[in-house]
């Protein structure tokens, strides 16, 4: 090869390879045989050269060929011989027989024969094996992996698209990869790969896809206006090619498309039935709700229903479906239950909105029939479902309705022999049975439901239950003796303490109509029996179960005295104190309340405990509170809240809420007080001579400080913080501040002022002067 | 666009039989363990219109597409995937080849 060339000879083969790209390949090989004369070629000029010969389809090709050596086809001129494989493939093949017999170029060719061949005859195994001896270095190296592709086709669509994808862009077979990637496209991405081919090839790929005319014609139509392809022509080709898509999809897209080309909509009337108010509003319905506008959604969908009523035909799910779309996206609750009502109306078979509609009811106490209606529709529809059968079972349950505790219990054991929770039902509902046939003095049908109850194979602690019933039927069948020996029998194997035995023999007298006393002095006495925390526990469990109220208080009554002496034993155990208080609460025993509260307080100063022990000293009405009382709980609630113990802020509100109903003047804040809705005048006239001189935005400031000094200090630290400059002791103060609200209001701004350091030129005495306070204020007699 | 129907390949007016026929057929052709995207696709399209429930309520609350691409989806869909084989490339090697095609394989990479 020449190291150094003149300008002239390479200029000779740049304007040859120039020429050869504009498909000029005689006037190429005429400037290579001047380039040729004055220089030996470089390989790559020369492997050009072999190119633009068979190009030009020149004679003089085959004598080139024949003085090609083995090395130069196998190594030196490989991307020509590359080419030289691909022509041979497609058809040239008498090329071959001008090369070196012994060249690893005819090898591979052998090999890819044979491997063509096994293709025809669909012997994937032969063709695999054959491929395999084609070494990685070939001039068939690409053709391989489009054989391996075609092999692999049949089992997997997608690997034969990877495979095709590997061919370089630069290889030779790379149109031909491509087309047969094509061939494996479905839809818009066979589409998209199509803009990029010659008709003829389209044709190829139409054909090998068997597309019909009809698809032929649609992609050539696209492929036309690819470069255009506005909204006007997709609404024309959607309706000229309907029979193709279908005119669902075409009428679908239209109407879709006529929201950005408002034009196509007389077309549009021309092609499609133009009196479809249905779809009409439904797709506004849709396209209103993609804009989150869901005010105009609910009115189309309206109008779609309205729609379907008037037309004739089966509609009824429709309308139901619309209806449950509204319901989800309805939220107010009330509208929701209505909207699943209506659709029920239309399709009853939808249990997700019956199951809706009953969980409404049932959180609604004051609607207990109209739950009671829906449990009995749904129940209707649903009648071996054991959700809808165990909502319809503790309804039962809560009316004592035996029977129907029977029917739903048998009927959810039938489905679900293992359900625990309805066999504990249908256990109690037979003894709760048995107890009231005792009372109506039916003993064989009582005796009857015992044994019903026996039959179940419950845990060992019913047991105890059986013996019980069975023992007051004994007892109510005239053996009194032997009656009452099994029913303390079977009490005392119930509990282990006298307190839980004489609470639940109170509890079973009462029940049944038997004499209290009679029962409880044939059991053990408590005497001085202390309640250990189990046995406590399991007094909290008696009392919460659902008895008469009167009942448990006339029970809890009886057993007040170990309960009280039994309180220093619990000392270190606030949780089951506050557990038992309650349940207190919830039996309103406020006696016992009252002694655990208190104790509770002393113990521990907590807002829980400041609280319970206001409300149990007031029986639960707040209106009862003093204005002292009214003003600890506001502390202990702005302290529970600080102190994140939500429940309690929570109850202590509700509580102080119940009291501002009831007095709503005493909710608002100080300046109303002070220059609004006093009821006393005098008292006006008292805070305006006091603070009258203030100017309003300094008194804004104090009276904000007011209300925090409130939240922190209760009336008692607020006097004794005071006193000091106070020409009166501390028990007249608090007495008058009882007796007259607005004298804490003006302590409060007087403490403010201090706090914030602001000279208002009021001080203690002036209060006490103007309100007219003395010692004769005292109200009470004890300290507080 | 593909849509449920389209990618069961049945129309829109098929019973649950043609559905689960047509879910049962794509099923057997992609089965999850050779392409999962494919089978969940599959599989999700035979959720939303398995009963007549589902596909009144696709149908329903569906916004129909103004996206083009699904006409041409629907237009070029074939009853079948290709397989590819030896006529397939047969006719192919017997098209003319390239020029271009010639002169870019022997062009230097870069």
């Amino acid at each position: 090869m020449a190291s150094h060339k003149p300008n002239n000879q390479i200029d000779h083969y740049k304007e040859a390879l120039s020429l050869a790209e504009q498909g000029r390949y005689d006037e190429a090989l005429a400037l290579w045989a001047i380039y040729k004369e004055s220089t030996q070629p470089t390989d790559e000029a020369y492997e050009h050269y072999l190119v633009w010969l068979t190009l030009a389809d020149s004679a003089d090709l085959a004598s080139h060929l024949n003085q090609l050596s083995v090395e130069q086809l196998d190594k030196t001129y490989l991307k020509f011989s590359t080419i030289l494989g691909a022509l041979i493939l497609t058809g040239y093949s008498e090329l071959q027989t001008e090369l070196p017999p012994e060249s690893a170029f005819l090898a591979h060719l052998t090999i890819i024969k044979t491997a063509l061949q096994a293709l025809h005859d669909k012997d994937e195994a032969l063709l695999t094996e054959t491929l395999k001896q084609l070494p990685y270095r070939s001039a068939f190296k690409d053709f391989r992996i489009i054989l391996t592709a075609i092999n692999s086709s049949s089992s997997s669509v997608e690997q034969a698209q990877t495979l095709l994808l590997k061919i370089p862009k630069h290889s030779v077979y790379h149109h031909i990869a491509q087309l047969l990637h094509a061939c494996l496209l479905e839809g818009n991405a066979l589409a998209q790969s199509l803009l990029n081919f010659s008709y003829q090839q389209r044709s190829f790929v139409a054909d090998a896809k068997n597309l019909s005319d009809e698809q032929r014609d649609f992609i050539e139509q696209y492929c036309r206006q690819s470069d255009d392809l506005n909204d006007k022509v997709k609404f024309s080709i959607a309706i000229q090619y309907q029979s193709l898509i279908g005119t669902g999809l075409a009428q679908h897209f239209c109407q879709s498309l006529l929201a950005r080309y408002p034009e196509g909509i007389q077309k549009f009337h021309n092609h499609f039935d133009g009196d479809d108010d249905i779809e009409e509003n439904r797709v506004k319905a849709l396209q209103s709700e993609q804009d989150d506008n869901f005010y105009e959604a609910g009115y189309y969908w309206r109008s779609c229903l309205r729609a379907l009523e008037r037309i004739e035909g089966d509609n009824e799910l429709k309308m139901a479906l619309i209806l449950r779309h509204l319901a989800e996206q309805e939220y107010e609750l009330v509208e929701k239950i209505k909207l699943l009502e209506e659709s029920v109306e239309h399709d009853a078979t939808d249990r997700e909105s019956y199951l809706h509609i009953i969980n409404f009811y049932a959180q609604q106490p004051e609607l207990e029939t109209v739950y009671a209606e829906w449990l009995s529709k749904t129940l209707v529809q649903f009648p071996q479902d054991i959700e809808v059968l165990s909502l319809a079972l503790s309804v039962a349950e809560k009316n004592k309705d035996h029977h129907k505790i029977s029917d739903y219990a048998s009927t959810i054991l039938a489905i679900d022999p293992l359900n625990t929770s309805a066999k504990q039902s249908l256990f109690t509902g037979y003894l709760a049975h048995a107890q009231q046939l005792i009372r109506e003095k039916e003993f064989s049908l009582a005796e009857q439901a015992i044994t019903q109850a026996e039959t179940l194979s419950v845990a060992k602690t019913y047991t105890q239950q059986i013996s019980l019933t069975r023992a007051l039927l004994i007892f109510s069948d005239g053996d009194e003796k032997v009656g009452l020996q099994k029913i303390v029998g079977a009490i005392q194997s119930s509990y282990q303490d006298p307190v839980n035995m004489q609470f639940q023999g109170a509890m079973i007298a009462q029940l049944h109509d038997l004499s209290i006393e009679t029962i409880l002095e044939a059991l053990p006495t408590y005497e001085d029996h202390l309640l250990s925390a189990p046995e406590l526990s399991q007094l909290i469990d008696q009392v919460v179960q659902d008895n008469p109220q009167d009942y448990v208080q006339c029970a809890l009554d009886y057993c007040k005295t170990p309960l009280i002496n039994s309180l220093p034993t619990h000392a270190d155990n606030e949780t089951l104190l506050l557990d038992f208080c309650q349940a207190l609460d919830s039996v309103k025993h406020y006696n016992c309340f009252q002694h655990y509260a208190k104790f509770g307080h002393t113990r521990w100063q907590t807002p829980i405990w400041m609280y319970y022990q206001i409300y149990s000293e007031r029986q639960g009405v707040a209106e009862d509170c003093s204005f002292l009382e009214i003003n600890r709980l506001q502390h202990a609630h702005h302290q529970a809240a600080q102190e994140k113990d939500h429940t309690t802020s929570l109850v202590i509100e509700n509580f102080l809420n119940d009291y501002y109903d009831v007095y709503p003047q005493r909710a608002k804040g100080l300046v109303e007080k002070l220059f609004g809705f006093n009821k006393n005048e005098e008292d006006d006239d008292s805070i305006e001579k006091l603070f009258g001189h203030i100017d309003e935005g300094v008194f804004i400031e104090l009276n904000n400080k007011a209300g925090l000094v409130a939240q922190q200090l209760s009336p008692e630290m607020l006097v004794s913080s005071l006193i000091d400059q106070a020409s009166l002791d501390e028990e007249s103060l608090l007495s008058a501040i009882m007796k007259n609200p607005d004298i804490f209001s003006a302590l409060l701004i007087l403490k403010s002022s201090e706090e914030l350091a602001i000279d208002i030129n009021v001080y203690i005495n002036d209060v006490i002067n103007i309100f007219g306070i003395t010692e004769n204020s005292r109200l009470f007699p004890f300290k507080f | 666009m593909k849509t449920p129907y389209t990618i069961l390949g049945i129309n829109t007016d098929a019973n649950d039989h043609d559905v689960k026929q047509a879910y049962l057929q794509q099923v057997k052709n992609n089965p999850p363990d050779r392409d999962q995207e494919k089978f969940l696709q599959i599989h999700n399209a035979y959720l939303l219109i398995k009963d007549v429930k589902s596909r009144v309520s696709y149908d329903l609350f569906t916004l129909p597409s103004a996206d083009f691409s699904s006409i041409v989806d629907t237009a070029l869909q074939s009853e079948q995937a290709l397989m590819l084989d030896s006529d397939t490339l047969q006719s192919l090697l017997g098209m003319d080849i390239d020029e271009a095609c010639l002169l870019n394989a022997i062009r230097p990479k870069n």
